[in-house]
């Protein structure tokens, strides 16, 4: 009996340690390196804080996660931010964490020289994603109408859209980084265009939090953020080093590749996130059908903890 | 109280029960929201116009890759069947690919048949057609004999005895295999419409699951559920009226009363 009653006592401690690890979901995406170079150097720990990162498939597995509660933090772009919370799950963001990345990409030979040249063409997405978004965005900025003026074909993963523009069935993808400049170096794609030029450092990866976590546990959020900051720093100064941190988690990219694609004309990594960009982004996804209402920004933003450690 | 009865009383009971639990907070609408807030959806979605042209692109799919996966089964179970010698040079590509998911198939699918209805269809049909292609030729080899011994000496030709006594005898297990083929079926449809396609209840639940509507991948699954359900009544129609004979000679008569399965 005494053994059981053992059995259980540790059996709890063990729960009650997993529960005190904070869990962070992520995705392999070069804008997710903070999140890489902090867990690679152990710069949680040093904060005095058990974090997890764990990498998930997809973010709307991280999002699953959060609503379970088995995350108390996640890193996704905005616009599934701006989803899940319109869905009513409790989470906020609290930082960016990745601006710009991506673009229109095309093959080398093909005939479309520019974003006006799409009408009447086969365009890959990825449904409701920022990819989706950025593409209709930058079609209107050109006088198209997106529905109207070309055919989109939705996949469901970044990968599934190679083989189909290789082998002509699309002729141009919506693709993010570090697949566009992988396509350009290999000599088979050209990015027709960054949808930077239509929206300068748009947001793309946020860092949000469960609302309980923000609730009952502020100062270790505080600690996580403050790592982020450090994080992003060490990012913007050390590419090379975060180019091969990059590929420990991106299994089959090469560090040139990565490397080039983390130059600033190409993407940004950045922590600092405003509410006017976040409605923006929210009002586009209003209009392209993919919420039915703008949430508020005391809805979707928790900035004071950003504030405090940037004001210091 | 009839069949029909109790199977309405038991799904009433089951939506309460999930109302309830939902509605109380029991489990959090969050992960499970209510079956009232499903209807609530599909009338928005109806009023929209998008629901009938999602479920008539799967209905288009599912039926021409079934009926696809019926006419290239059901004479080569036949044929693999009756000459075993002819099945040894199959069996190997058989047991190679029945075990392979559909989902494995999407990569190929896309490269061999483009993007949109047909690699979608072909998914279909490679997801439905070994199973059924199996089901048939293990009926075809089970047929007694003895039975085509008779109408042998009794004058028949082999194209009549087949004809007259091979097929109807495997009739029962190929409406069995049909259902088990529809109803795989609509597993695969799901799975090959969130693959680059427009329309389809897979395409509604991709879209749903990437905005968080969890109504809407409840309300496809209910769907699919739906129409599923609705065909196999059909086939059972079908096979209740196509094998009278039966009646009188089944097993189950014995047991739990005189009904069709």
């Amino acid at each position: 009996m005494r053994n059981l009653i053992g059995l259980f006592i540790l059996l709890f401690a063990g729960v009650s340690l997993s529960f005190s690890e904070i869990l962070i979901g992520v995705r392999t995406a070069t804008d997710h390196s903070p999140f890489y170079v902090a867990d690679k150097y152990r710069l949680y720990e040093k904060e005095g804080l058990k974090v997890e990162i764990r990498v998930v498939p997809s973010n709307t597995e991280i999002v699953e996660a959060l609503k379970r509660r088995d995350f108390q933090m996640g890193v996704f772009p905005l616009p599934v931010a701006i989803a899940a919370i319109s869905q009513g799950v409790p989470i906020k963001i609290v930082a960016m964490t990745g601006r710009g990345g991506d673009g229109i990409l095309v093959l080398k030979d093909s005939e479309i020289r520019s974003v006006r040249d799409l009408k009447g063409k086969k365009i890959a997405t990825i449904r409701a994603s920022i990819l989706d978004i950025m593409l209709r965005y930058a079609l209107e900025q050109e006088g198209l109408v997106p529905e109207r003026d070309v055919k989109f074909l939705y996949f469901m993963k970044l990968g599934d859209m190679i083989g189909p523009l290789k082998t002509r069935q699309v002729d141009a993808c919506s693709h993010t980084e570090p697949f566009l400049t992988e396509a350009e170096l290999s000599g088979w794609g050209r990015i027709l265009v960054y949808y930077n030029r239509y929206w300068k450092d748009h947001p793309c990866c946020v860092v949000v939090a469960h609302q309980d976590f923000i609730t009952s546990q502020p100062q270790n959020l505080k600690k996580i953020l403050k790592v982020h900051l450090e994080s992003v720093n060490y990012v913007n100064k050390n590419p090379e080093d975060t180019a091969k941190i990059i590929c420990e988690y991106m299994k089959g990219f090469d560090p040139t590749v990565v490397l080039e694609s983390l130059s600033i004309q190409r993407m940004k990594v950045d922590y600092k996130i405003n509410a006017e960009e976040v409605l923006k982004m929210a009002q586009l996804m209003k209009r392209y059908g993919m919420i039915e209402e703008v949430p508020s920004v005391e809805r979707s933003l928790e900035l004071r903890f950003l504030k405090e450690l940037t004001q210091r | 109280m009839t069949r029909g009865l109790k199977g309405l009383l038991s799904v009433m009971v089951f939506l309460g029960v999930w109302e309830f639990v939902s509605r109380s907070k029991l489990i959090d609408p969050l992960l499970l929201p209510p079956p009232s807030s499903l209807l609530f959806r599909a009338r928005v979605l109806l009023e929209r116009g998008d629901l009938l042209g999602h479920v008539g692109a799967s209905l288009f799919r599912v039926l021409l890759g079934f009926i696809m996966a019926i006419v290239v089964s059901f004479p080569l179970g036949l044929l693999l069947g009756l000459y075993p010698k002819v099945a040894d040079y199959f069996d190997p590509f058989l047991q190679l690919f029945r075990p392979l998911a559909p989902p494995a198939w999407i990569p190929l699918a896309i490269l061999w048949f483009g993007i949109g209805d047909r690699a979608a269809i072909f998914i279909i049909f490679i997801g439905t057609v070994f199973s059924m292609l199996l089901g048939i030729m293990g009926a075809t080899r089970r047929v007694n004999k003895e039975l085509v011994k008779v109408g042998l000496t009794l004058g028949a030709d082999q194209r009549k005895a087949v004809f007259y006594i091979v097929i109807p005898f495997i009739m029962p297990f190929v409406f069995t295999q049909l259902r088990i083929g529809l109803a795989l079926a609509w597993m695969c449809v799901v799975a090959s419409e969130m693959v680059a396609v427009e329309r389809g209840i897979g395409f509604m639940m991709m879209e749903a699951r990437n905005l968080f509507r969890t109504e809407d991948v409840l309300l496809g699954m209910a769907i699919v559920g739906a129409l599923g359900y609705g065909l196999d009544l059909l086939i059972r129609q079908i096979e209740h009226k196509a094998l009278k004979w039966t009646k009188g000679l089944m097993v189950h008569e014995l047991f739990g009363g005189n009904r069709s399965l």
